[in-house]
């Protein structure tokens, strides 16, 4: 009924209720689809969770266990008393707040550039970027490893190539939206405001 | 620059008009000007710096290696000794090349393909769940993405573990066949079937989410106009959505080929470091060859074959993005 009162506005009232029937059978069938799929995507995520709760011979048992009925933090705690856990956890946040901070601004500066600017030499940054990323890290160990030791700063150089690698991923993708979104959006306003 | 234009065009009428102000409003004119051209240059300089100092040089160095004979003595010695296209015609002659050439690019294929099309139907998919479906989807989408690669490989790696997996156990009740003990590795297709499973898995949340917002800026009129002149739902995304968001596509598709392209954490994590020859790829070849046996020159050279190899395949894309970058 509610339904009914909800598409009142359409012109041919006596076949509106089997149409709400039939969409709402599609409405259902995407539904469970995507019931699915969410399932299929966050299942490797729940397992990883589910397993580092469960005690060792939980976790080494020939039947799996789908839910963990007796949780632990056990392996927490292991984890954090290993040795060299927190030199770790400690250069991580120092390699992400000075990548992060790098890398936020130099994209910024970039994107700002490519996206509010025509100027000449712009297609070709755009393809510098694009290339950029075609370099295979690996290949570039070694090269890398001779010039950072030519400046002495090996310890860094993990935290340089991720600066250039995440911030060249990021920009790349993030200007480019906004630029093909205003392609349709941009002339019809246009036609618009000269009528 | 062409932004800049109608500006500019209205200022200089007016120093035409008003002749006797004309030679210092120029002068102003001319900074003004010269500011507006510098002030890309200036925002792209600390990017540039950056990308030409710590990939730039680098570069430079590779390619300079890929033309001399560069192994463990030189390395001690930072001097390698130039030996021309050495390198490359024994690349080119090794049938070990051609064939990880061959399955690189197979594996590119395959992945990019389930990818964008996967990515993008979920990404449809979300237009059609309810509400609540549609955020948890989300949620979960950005769960999946937030996972570093190397805890990725991990989680796959223990599910379909040969002893205590969760994929042989749960195909081994569902009676697919005889999963017990079941190395997936064992065998380099159900391998990279595995690699790949992962990899699109981990790939498809940010295809999905950039194509479902681009999704959300296709005008609905037109959308409605489609489907008032009679088109069925699978003509409109054919005709209407799909040239819309052609751009996106584009640039989501060069970027997947170049990331598939270059794989390496994924399979040398997921077989402890140890690969056999089945499972070369490009990046791990070029790795081998450089890091097992020391041959730092060939290595080079088949780091920038591979460039090469995938600049020419993004060739196609490049331009097109370009094109449609200027349409503006």
């Amino acid at each position: 009924m509610t339904s009914g009162t909800q598409i009142a506005p359409t012109p041919i009232p006596p076949i509106a209720p089997r149409i709400s029937g039939r969409r709402r059978l599609h409405k259902l069938g995407w539904n469970v689809l995507g019931v699915i799929v969410l399932v299929v995507m966050v299942f490797p995520v729940y397992w990883m969770v589910a397993t580092a709760f469960k005690p060792g011979q939980k976790i080494l048992s020939y039947t799996p266990q789908w839910i963990p009925t007796s949780p632990t933090l056990s392996n927490f705690r292991d984890a954090v008393h290993q040795p060299f856990f927190w030199d770790a956890v400690k250069n991580s946040v120092i390699v992400v707040t000075v990548v992060v901070a790098l890398s936020v601004v130099l994209a910024f500066l970039a994107a700002l550039a490519l996206a509010k600017f025509r100027f000449y030499g712009r297609k070709a940054f755009i393809v510098l970027i694009l290339g950029v990323q075609m370099v295979p890290l690996a290949a570039l160990i070694i090269p890398l490893y001779i010039l950072m030791s030519r400046l002495h700063q090996v310890d860094k150089l993990t935290g340089v190539i991720d600066l250039v690698v995440s911030s060249q991923r990021r920009f790349s993708p993030s200007s480019r939206p906004g630029m093909s979104s205003s392609l349709p959006t941009c002339s019809s306003t246009h036609r618009r405001s000269r009528r | 620059m062409s932004r800049l234009a109608p500006e500019g065009a209205a200022l200089s009428s007016v120093a035409e008009s008003e002749f006797a102000l004309a030679s210092r409003r120029r002068r102003r004119l001319t900074r003004q000007r010269l500011g507006h051209a510098a002030a890309p240059y200036a925002l792209l300089a600390p990017a540039a710096v950056a990308i030409g100092l710590i990939l730039g040089y680098p570069m430079y160095l590779l390619v300079r290696m890929s033309f001399e004979k560069y192994g463990l003595f030189e390395l001690i010695r930072h001097q390698g000794r130039w030996v021309g296209t050495a390198n490359y015609a024994q690349i080119f002659h090794d049938s070990e090349f051609w064939r990880v050439l061959l399955r690189t690019v197979l594996f590119t294929v395959v992945n990019v393909t389930l990818t964008m099309v996967l990515g993008t139907g979920i990404a449809l998919l979300l237009l059609q769940v309810s509400r609540w479906l549609r955020v948890a989807l989300t949620t979960g989408l950005v769960l999946v993405w937030s996972v570093p690669v190397i805890v990725a490989v991990d989680i796959w790696r223990w599910m379909v573990d040969y002893e205590f997996g969760v994929a042989n156990w749960s195909l081994q009740h569902l009676h697919v066949g005889n999963f017990v003990r079941h190395d997936w590795f064992a065998n380099p297709w159900t391998g990279f079937g595995v690699i790949t499973a992962l990899i699109v898995w981990g790939a498809i949340p940010f295809i999905t989410i950039t194509v479902y917002a681009a999704l959300a800026q296709v005008p609905q009129e037109l959308l409605e106009a489609a489907a008032i002149d009679g088109a069925r739902p699978w003509r409109i995304f054919r005709e209407v959505t799909m040239p819309l968001l052609m751009p996106i596509f584009v640039i989501l598709t060069s970027l997947s080929i170049i990331w598939d392209f270059q794989v390496f954490q994924q399979i040398w994590v997921m077989l402890d470091g140890r690969p056999t020859s089945d499972y070369y790829t490009m990046a791990i070849y070029a790795f081998h060859q450089s890091f097992q046996i020391s041959e730092y020159g060939l290595g080079a050279a088949i780091a920038v074959v591979m460039v090469l190899f995938m600049f020419g395949a993004t060739l196609v894309y490049l331009r097109q993005m370009l094109r449609a970058g200027e349409i503006r």
